[in-house]
């Protein structure tokens, strides 16, 4: 089972790219797929996660390229923790140290233009968020996971 | 961190860590190196009131969730109750249990992540440790039992939601009237099996704070510790009550100045005040002026208004909280640790007797109604502090106006006060040790601020301290990344 996070605030323009193609994906009903969206990630996801043969993290970036798709192993080191906000390098180190097990994880960022209060994903970032959906279908329905 | 000095000589510290939002500390020094002022600034726009306007009121409960990740469900609560008010309908019994049973499960959740594992480092692993592993992933590798208890408390909290509304955040279920879903019997017992282990962690953390409060009693008793007055919500006899209390304002000396005020009549007692500095307003107890009348909300707060818990084992920690200040208003801003976890063991404790109620699996879960007035005011106990929701519509029940006053809008003006008196004690001069500024971050912490409520935040949490010199130069500048 492959688990599709999708993450960010729909009332906060393009941070809701991230729900928006965890949603994509929802629809589209594809077998060894669980579909969740949620506006942060939470420690108590861990277990979640997992629990998945791997893990596939949607969201909004605010800097890099406009569309990226990598394994955690080459992501840069951040490890920022507070009351709303859990930098998933830090989510991936507390499964190894707590759990002893690692979480196969990759991350999908797709960079955001506004961030203000709204509904409307810029058009720009929706164009990347169709890009997204298409690698994710591919890496989902690629041998290795089949 | 880095530590940068630049040709100005200023020092900077971003972000400050382990809280939530975008803001600034800047710290003045005197010629002699010793602290003149210290400031909180807030520098991010709140937009999500106006946002809201125009849009019909019945849609708030399923909106304002989406301000916060972490207290959706008083948001949530809150704005129920103003459309409440302005349908004229009051919940069901079932339908206000339920809403009092998520609530709890937020507000577990809330005060265990703050406890567990943002602050514990502070206690745990020194003030003064190494920066780079004095937060969650060293408590995990030196306690991890303790981290895992904590995560598993965390996810009950979170569990209440999911087996309720099947969302583990922004749940969609309250609604004006009640409930949209009913809790199952499977889900009932489900959730009852976690109320030991929730307890007996709750209480683990109650003894390493009273562990640490001991040992370390000057510092503690210190800590940014200064006189103000307290606003929380209280039941008929005044206890502590957090989802449905009315209000009760304490002065400084414990004296009540106001007590069972309908939440409806909060502007009469409380005005806000811009400042030029911050982008959070200062709001204050109106009868005392600006200048006299700061108060504090939140977990301190709500233990030293109120005059008993509901609950045996949270009564039994709240008459020992009680007890180090002879009964007067403890001051001390460490004592928000404390005070969350007593809190926390209540929370716990009243679920059970929720969960046991046998009406808490009726369907009989919501009540309806239409537009009836054009004004609602809603209140409910964050984990941060009071929360106001008020609505003013036109007769389409479209928003013409939207108020939220939030707790760290409200804790602002103390934890500038905090800052300062912890600035005043643990800096002096331009060279200042990681430590000391930690201990100046920390007072921060205490209040678990969440300024992306009161303002707005993408992803993490940058705060500056800024240093200057009696000129206002800037002489020092500290950034985390």
């Amino acid at each position: 089972m492959i688990g599709v996070v999708g993450i960010g605030n729909p009332l906060r323009c393009d941070d809701g790219v991230g729900p928006y193609i965890a949603s994509a994906i929802d629809d589209m009903h594809l077998s060894g797929v669980e579909v969740m969206i949620t506006q942060q990630l939470h420690l108590e996801f861990i277990d979640k996660f997992l629990q998945y043969d791997k893990v596939v993290i949607v969201d909004a970036c605010v800097t890099g390229c406009d569309f990226d798709f990598y394994p955690i192993k080459k992501a840069q080191e951040r490890r920022v923790a507070s009351s709303h906000h859990l930098d998933v390098n830090l989510l991936s180190d507390l499964a190894k140290r707590l759990y002893g097990k690692e979480i196969d994880l990759y991350i999908c960022s797709v960079r955001g233009e506004n961030f203000e209060i709204g509904e409307v994903v810029s058009t720009k970032v929706l164009a990347c968020a169709q890009k997204a959906i298409e690698v994710i279908c591919a890496f989902l329905r690629s041998k290795d996971h089949a | 961190m880095d530590n940068q000095i630049d040709k100005k000589n200023t020092i900077l510290i971003s972000p400050v860590t382990r809280i939530e939002g975008h803001a600034k500390i800047t710290i003045q020094l005197q010629a002699d190196g010793s602290v003149s002022d210290a400031q909180f600034h807030v520098n991010e726009f709140r937009g999500f009131e106006k946002f809201c306007e125009g849009r019909l009121f019945t849609e708030m409960p399923a909106i304002t969730p989406r301000i916060c990740g972490i207290c959706p469900v008083s948001h949530s609560v809150a704005s129920a109750k103003a459309c409440e008010m302005i349908m004229g309908i009051k919940p069901t019994y079932t339908g206000n249990l339920l809403r009092r049973l998520i609530h709890i499960g937020q507000n577990v959740s809330s005060h265990a992540l703050s406890f567990f594992h943002l602050s514990s480092p502070d206690f745990l692993l020194g003030w003064d440790s190494d920066p780079a592993t004095r937060n969650i992933l060293g408590i995990a590798e030196k306690f991890p039992d303790l981290s895992l208890r904590g995560i598993r408390l965390r996810k009950f909290g979170q569990e209440i939601s999911e087996r309720i509304t099947g969302k583990k955040i922004h749940s969609m279920g309250i609604l004006p009237g009640g409930m949209g879903f009913p809790l199952s019997e499977a889900n009932r017992k489900a959730l009852l099996v976690w109320i030991p282990e929730a307890i007996q962690t709750t209480l683990m953390g109650i003894d390493i704070i009273k562990k640490y409060q001991e040992d370390n009693k000057e510092m503690v008793n210190s800590f940014a510790n200064f006189p103000t007055l307290y606003l929380g919500t209280v039941g008929p006899d005044g206890e502590n009550e957090l989802y449905d209390g009315k209000l009760r304002f304490i002065d400084a000396d414990g004296k009540i100045l106001k007590d069972q005020l309908d939440p409806a009549k909060y502007l009469e007692y409380i005005a806000e005040r811009s400042i030029d500095w911050s982008y959070l307003k200062y709001p204050y107890y109106k009868p005392y002026g600006f200048e006299k009348g700061f108060y504090r909300v939140g977990p301190l707060a709500r233990l030293n208004v109120a005059s008993k818990m509901k609950t045996p084992k949270a009564q039994k920690e709240f008459l020992n909280f009680k007890s180090m200040t002879g009964g007067k208003p403890n001051h001390g801003t460490f004592f928000f640790h404390y005070t969350r976890l007593i809190e926390m063991l209540s929370s716990i404790e009243e679920a059970e007797q929720i969960l046991k109620d046998p009406q808490i699996t009726s369907e009989n879960i919501q009540t309806f109604g239409k537009w009836n007035n054009p004004e609602g005011i809603g209140c409910s106990e964050a984990p941060r502090g009071t929360l106001f929701h008020h609505y003013g519509t036109d007769d389409s029940g479209k928003l013409l106006k939207v108020n939220l006053l939030i707790a760290t809008g409200q804790n602002n003006p103390s934890m500038n006060r905090s800052v300062l008196e912890v600035a005043k004690q643990y800096v002096n001069g331009k060279d200042v040790k990681e430590g000391a500024l930690n201990r100046v971050e920390a007072a921060i912490r205490c209040y678990d601020p969440c300024l992306s409520c009161s303002t707005h935040a993408i992803g993490s949490m940058p705060i500056t301290i800024e240093i200057k010199d009696h000129q206002g130069q800037t002489i020092n500048v500290l950034e985390r990344s």
